[in-house]
């Protein structure tokens, strides 16, 4: 959870972005990150934990998603709604989500990489190459000849 | 360095930084820039054939499905991979290829859902040769079954779950069982008595057993020792069964997930007990959810005699799924003696406000103690058994279910609609 001026009793973690900025992150929200995780014990809990792979805008995006995971904890309906939230994401800004998804990586947080994963995986499945490559704008460098030989050498997955 | 510590609210100030500082990136292929690692992870998520269609994206896609495939370890052969229109030479062809390519030492899942019944010889080797988990074969789309299973599988020892739909089972003659074996779901599976016992007895760890239209049922050769780890039971359909299902659930001392149909229902008076009244009703001391599966109207009396027969005192969970048509009901007397200390959630799938479900509501809501809950789902718009409710008959309905006396003071009554297709 982001940091709160009346902040409970829980103990708090402060955090560095690559671009300078500081956060206040309780505990048990940042030791989802087995990279933090580590990072503590190797003692370095009583200073700032620099991440020099993550900005600060991605970095709210994970705490913001981190704490949405938390609560859709055996809750079905929040579950369904926070895995349709990846389609419109990939839609509206894949950089954003490329870029979430390289810190997630990094930052090791096994419930969001579950989740960010499960999002380009829906987004794929059920739609054309065509329109992935337009969604992504992902350039096609395939010769047309090139292009045939896939098509012809795994058909089946084409129709 | 700037030394800033932010709240929750300055979240949306930053989108607003963000989305500016990216605008000139929206035309950029930034998905294709994630390390192998990440895509191979998100190409193991999605179905065999729709990872193997990303290959045509682009060249950074091209072979990336590849390195995906051969260190799978879910062999997934089913869904859209069986096309009407493909030939029966090119499925075999098309597994065949991942068969061979597949370099991984060992799998968890070999999954086959064909609408053809190619020879799956080899292919079963593979997976047993691989150690595999989990093995699920389905036919029920071809139109064919599965004469014979091939011999190899029934020396499988690392099986742990075995999925048959639409084949004929026949156990070999020399078969040590499966010795890891916990879950056994038989769909449509013809198998002899015999096979299905000897199945049970040598199959120590087995946890779930499910037998859905299956030709024949285990009988008198079981004793309750063989079926002590038996935590979930579905039994549905099937001929020659109902005679015996008392008998062989009575066996199940330790069972808590038991679902079962409404022509299992006629069986449940079990052959011995009846001339020593002392034993009934029989005690399923374990069972926390009961499913009840297309049960009509006229067989609410079988329900009552189940209720009347057998005890099930750490009950939480009901789940009823009501058939659409409705038959005469019999007019059997309500257990009397009956009463629910655990029951706490209780579901009634097909619920269209009939008299004689509205019965079975009163009932429960009588019965259970300590109900939390009592959800009706109204079918679906479109499917059988729908009934439009206009806003007037359907605040009456309502108004009946919250005058309805209730044992449980907190109890809520929730009419929702089924959202399954």
């Amino acid at each position: 959870m982001a940091s709160t001026s009346n902040s409970t009793s829980s103990k708090i973690i402060t955090l560095r972005s690559s671009d300078g900025e500081v956060f206040e992150v309780e505990e048990s929200v940042a030791l989802e990150s087995n990279l933090i995780r580590r990072m503590m014990e190797d003692d370095c809990a009583n200073n700032i934990i620099p991440l020099p792979n993550v900005t600060a805008p991605i970095f709210y995006l994970v705490i913001e998603h981190c704490k949405k995971h938390a609560e859709m904890k055996d809750n079905k309906e929040k579950k369904k709604e926070l895995r349709s939230q990846g389609e419109e994401l990939l839609k509206s800004d894949p950089h954003t989500y490329s870029n979430l998804m390289e810190a997630v990586n990094y930052l090791d947080i096994k419930s969001l990489m579950d989740l960010t994963a499960q999002w380009l995986a829906d987004f794929l499945k059920g739609k054309s190459p065509r329109l992935i490559r337009e969604l992504l704008k992902i350039k096609n460098d395939f010769t047309p000849e090139e292009e045939a030989e896939i098509l012809e050498r795994n058909r089946w997955a084409f129709d | 360095m700037r030394k800033k510590k932010r709240t929750g609210r300055s979240i949306v100030q930053d989108k607003n930084h963000k989305n500016m500082t990216h605008m000139k990136n929206q035309d950029e292929d930034h998905i294709s820039k994630l390390p192998d690692a990440i895509l191979d992870h998100i190409l193991s998520l999605i179905p065999l054939k729709c990872a193997v269609s990303t290959s045509i994206l682009s060249k950074r896609w091209k072979e990336l499905w590849k390195t995906m495939w051969a260190d799978t370890t879910t062999l997934d052969f089913c869904g859209k991979f069986a096309t009407s229109d493909q030939s029966y030479h090119d499925t075999c062809d098309i597994i065949n290829r991942f068969v061979h390519s597949h370099r991984r030492s060992t799998i968890d899942t070999f999954r086959l859902h064909l609408d053809c019944v190619p020879d799956i010889q080899e292919w079963v080797e593979f997976a047993v040769e691989k150690r595999v988990k989990e093995i699920d074969l389905d036919f029920t789309k071809s139109m064919y079954r599965l004469r014979k299973l091939p011999p190899r599988l029934f020396s499988c020892d690392s099986l742990t779950i075995l999925k048959l739909s639409d084949c004929n089972l026949k156990l070999p003659l020399v078969f040590r069982g499966f010795s890891s074996l916990r879950v056994v779901h038989l769909t449509r599976v013809e198998i002899i008595q015999s096979s299905l016992e000897r199945m049970l007895v040598y199959c120590p760890m087995l946890e779930d057993l499910a037998l859905k239209s299956c030709s024949d049922f285990p009988m008198s050769e079981i004793s309750a020792a063989d079926l002590k780890n038996i935590k979930s039971c579905l039994l549905i359909g099937g001929c020659n069964w109902s005679a015996n299902v008392g008998s062989f659930l009575s066996k199940l001392a330790h069972v808590q997930i038991l679902t079962i149909c409404q022509m299992m229902m006629h069986g449940f008076k079990v052959p011995g007990y009846e001339n020593a009244p002392g034993n009934f009703p029989i005690t399923l001391p374990d069972v926390i959810e009961l499913q009840l599966e297309v049960l009509n109207i006229h067989s609410l009396s079988d329900f009552y005699d189940l209720l009347t027969n057998w005890n099930f005192p750490c009950l939480e969970r009901l789940m009823v799924k009501w058939s659409p048509n409705s038959c005469l009901w019999s007019g059997r007397v309500q257990p009397s003696g009956c009463v629910f200390h655990c029951l706490k959630m209780i579901e009634m799938n097909g619920f269209y406000g009939d008299d004689k479900q509205m019965q079975m509501v009163t009932f429960f809501l009588e019965k259970a103690v300590k109900l939390d809950t009592i959800v009706l789902v109204t079918p679906k718009e479109g499917t059988e058994g729908y009934v439009r409710y206009d806003e007037a008959s359907f605040g009456f309905l309502h108004e009946q279910l919250l005058l309805l006396p209730k044992a449980s003071r907190n109890a809520r009554v929730v009419i929702q609609e089924d959202e399954r297709r």
